[in-house]
């Protein structure tokens, strides 16, 4: 793979790695900075890649071990997110706004394989390498994330719905 | 919630990580050198601070008013904090429970965990469970200073110990509210290890990335088979214990659903030296901090 071919699977690969990132790291700065480590040691490691159809996942695998390498050099690792932590470094507005909180409200180990397999198609057999987990346990994991989605979700337009009764 | 519900989760991308993401795709022959350079100024940093941290903590324990509070606590959080100074050691380890704060929803835990002999290795894991008014509370781990999930090596098997035996754990009341005084039981398994201990290349050094699932697997498993131990990360043995074998006359499913350090003495590799176990209380805070 040369230089250009290189650069091109990594700018198409943008959302996905960003996503990786930030359901990994709650600092913007830390996403950056794994992203760019990532990168470089994909770079260094590209004669290792056997098949080029795989470079999204393996550059994957790679990110996710950068993030986990962030989280083993900070002094203390947050894994869950308060709601009005979420809330003031949101990019976004809305609907939108309420599901990346809805997200980041799951714990981390729960919130990535979602992300990874729902939002970015990947098999759970890649999922279960990425993450140095088995099949089962992301399966598990998918399951539990959806449970607590779901129940979030429910209390959300409870609520929701006894706003507009109330203004009525 | 539907799957095209989360299609748009975590977009559009931030102009911060957009930069960052094209800057190192665009110069990475050129950036592959500078970011040596800058490792090293990193390491003779690290280890200025990791001897500064190392002297601070012999004079005083490790406590939640560096790892909660920031080193800067305010007075409703000192009239807060249990002083647990509980003591434990064996010829492995020295252990101390410094404090802990409650805020009647999640405590943490400041602890100090250091090593007696470094040339014995052993295998912490730790395990905190809660009830209150006699029934037990569902826990959840939201946030630590060293793996409170699956445990880890003393010492670190790698030069890069940043935590300079100060360790520290925020747990979660999950979906449960205390209505009273709160009992905590924090016990710390201490396992020897039996066998010669290797730290795998994959995570520690990325070789091996083009290694597929299977592949990676195998190497804990054959790992195990040589009668070696094998580390990721240099402390962690998650992924060598998914790869233990059932015990003969254990059922897979009894097996698995065994505590991660009962399945390592389980295995053979190590030896469960001694569990260390303290209990406390944490009353209902009065106020905010």
């Amino acid at each position: 793979m040369d230089k250009q071919q290189f650069i091109q699977q990594v700018l198409s690969g943008e959302q996905t790695l960003y996503r990786v990132a930030r359901a990994m790291l709650r600092s913007e700065a830390d996403q950056q900075d794994a992203v760019q480590e990532a990168i470089l040691k994909a770079w260094a490691k590209r004669h290792t890649l056997r098949d080029e159809q795989h470079f999204s996942a393996w550059l994957v695998r790679i990110l996710i071990n950068e993030c986990k390498s962030i989280y083993r050099r900070q002094s203390r690792v947050v894994l869950k997110e308060t709601w009005d932590e979420v809330s003031l470094g949101s990019h976004t507005h809305g609907a939108q706004s309420e599901l990346d909180a809805l997200m980041d409200e799951l714990p981390e180990r729960l919130r990535l394989p979602i992300v990874l397999h729902y939002i970015e198609g990947f098999s759970v057999k890649d999922i279960a390498s990425m993450l140095h987990s088995t099949q089962g346990a992301i399966k598990k994991r998918m399951f539990v994330a959806r449970r607590t989605l779901k129940l979030q979700l429910e209390q959300e337009l409870e609520q929701d719905h006894n706003k507009e009764a109330w203004l009525r | 919630m539907k799957r095209s519900d989360l299609q748009n989760v975590y977009s559009p991308v931030p102009q911060g990580f957009h930069n960052a993401l094209h800057n190192a795709a665009h110069s990475v022959e050129e950036k592959t050198d500078m970011k040596k350079n800058t490792s090293l100024v990193a390491i003779c940093l690290l280890a200025l601070l990791l001897t500064c941290g190392t002297a601070l903590a012999v004079v005083k324990g490790y406590s939640v008013r560096q790892y909660a509070a920031g080193g800067n606590p305010s007075p409703a959080f000192e009239r807060h904090i249990t002083q647990l100074d509980q003591v434990f050691e064996n010829e492995y380890v020295s252990f101390t429970l410094t404090d802990a704060i409650f805020d009647g929803n999640a405590i943490s835990l400041a602890m100090n965990i250091k090593p007696i002999d470094e040339s014995k290795p052993v295998y912490i894991f730790p395990q905190l469970t809660a009830t209150c008014n006699g029934r037990s509370l569902d826990l959840d781990v939201v946030g630590m200073r060293g793996d409170f999930m699956s445990g880890f090596m003393i010492p670190k098997q790698t030069d890069d110990d940043t935590l300079g035996g100060q360790y520290g754990v925020d747990v979660e009341l999950f979906e449960d509210e205390a209505d009273a005084d709160v009992t905590w039981h924090f016990t710390l398994q201490v396992l020897a290890a039996n066998w010669p201990i290797k730290n795998d290349d994959a995570t520690l050094r990325g070789e091996g990335l083009d290694l597929s699932h299977e592949d990676f697997f195998q190497l804990f498993a054959d790992s195990y088979a040589r009668g070696e131990i094998l580390t990721t990360w240099g402390e962690s043995l998650s992924e060598y214990a998914a790869m233990l074998p059932t015990p003969s006359g254990m059922s897979d499913e009894a097996f698995r659903a065994m505590k991660l350090g009962d399945q390592l003495a389980q295995s053979g590799a190590f030896t469960l030296i001694q569990t260390f176990v303290c209990y406390f209380d944490t009353a209902l805070p009065s106020e905010q901090w």
